[in-house]
């Protein structure tokens, strides 16, 4: 198996278990880039192995789509700290159901 | 011998490119974070010039690390992100998880897939694969409907943000 998938599969899970274990949203935001950033390495290499070039066109498109939810994502994580003071993960709780 | 110092160099920079994206995960500060995911970014470049796909390369350093990732460090100066403590029983799952994880999916599939690890595998290719005349070519050839609709996509974004960053006068 290829070492440059191996890199890419470990850059995914430690993103994945980032996004498990921290508790601000922008850390959060920052460990799914990271996992991008992973699914790319491995879009890149099979790119390689197999001597197709869709796989690097679809790291560009995985590219602009990450740049776009970055976008959206970072205004929304704005206006939530102008209405609430804070975007620990901990005190967003106004969907939670009230329990008895 | 310069196949060596190939082999070598990849080695090292994929050492870095997971070093740095561990450091963006336990980072007490974010912007240390931030700009060590800007470095992972870097080397993951490094890896796609070596994987022959220099115009990812640069799209990448481009439009992830000096567009995405400078938008997240003006974001993290604004909100004024707090330090991360983390307690002993977090770390202790920490690396729990990562490294079970690790275990688990990687000792079954090296014992399935029994792989060759002195062959690379790499498919012969032509001089100027991943250049940015054929990745123009391969584009707009077969990809022509999903490219233009990243172009929606984009100017969708921008009304979105426009609108939620309003002020309510």
């Amino acid at each position: 198996m290829n070492l440059y998938l191996v890199t890419g599969f470990v850059v995914f899970l430690i993103g994945a278990v980032g996004v498990l274990f921290r508790k601000d949203a922008i850390s959060l935001f920052m460990c799914v880039e990271v996992m991008l950033n992973g699914i790319n390495i491995t879009l890149v290499a099979f790119s390689r192995m197999w001597g197709d070039m869709q796989g690097q066109l679809a790291v560009l498109f995985v590219i602009g789509v990450a740049a776009a939810e970055a976008a959206i994502g970072l205004a929304l994580m704005l206006q939530i700290f102008k209405h609430k003071g804070s975007i620990q993960l901990n005190e967003l709780t106004d969907l939670r159901e009230m329990r008895d | 011998m310069s196949e060596q110092l190939m082999t070598y160099f990849s080695w090292i920079v994929m050492a870095a490119t997971v070093a740095l994206s561990f450091i963006v995960v336990v980072a007490k500060w974010p912007i240390f974070g931030a700009i060590s995911l800007i470095g992972s970014l870097l080397t993951a470049a490094i890896l796609f010039v070596m994987l022959s796909a220099p115009f990812t390369a640069v799209t990448q350093i481009l439009v992830y690390a000096g567009g995405i990732l400078v938008l997240f460090i003006y974001i993290l100066m604004l909100l004024g992100v707090k330090r991360s403590q983390w307690s002993r029983g977090q770390k202790f799952a920490l690396f729990g998880l990562f490294f079970g994880s690790l275990i688990f999916t990687c000792v079954p599939l090296l014992a399935v897939l029994q792989p060759n690890v002195a062959a690379s595998g790499f498919a012969a290719v032509a001089d100027d694969f991943g250049s940015i005349e054929k990745f123009g070519k391969s584009l707009l050839a077969g990809y022509a409907y999903p490219f233009e609709l990243m172009s929606v996509l984009l100017v969708a974004v921008i009304a979105g943000v426009v609108y939620l960053t309003r002020r309510d006068e």
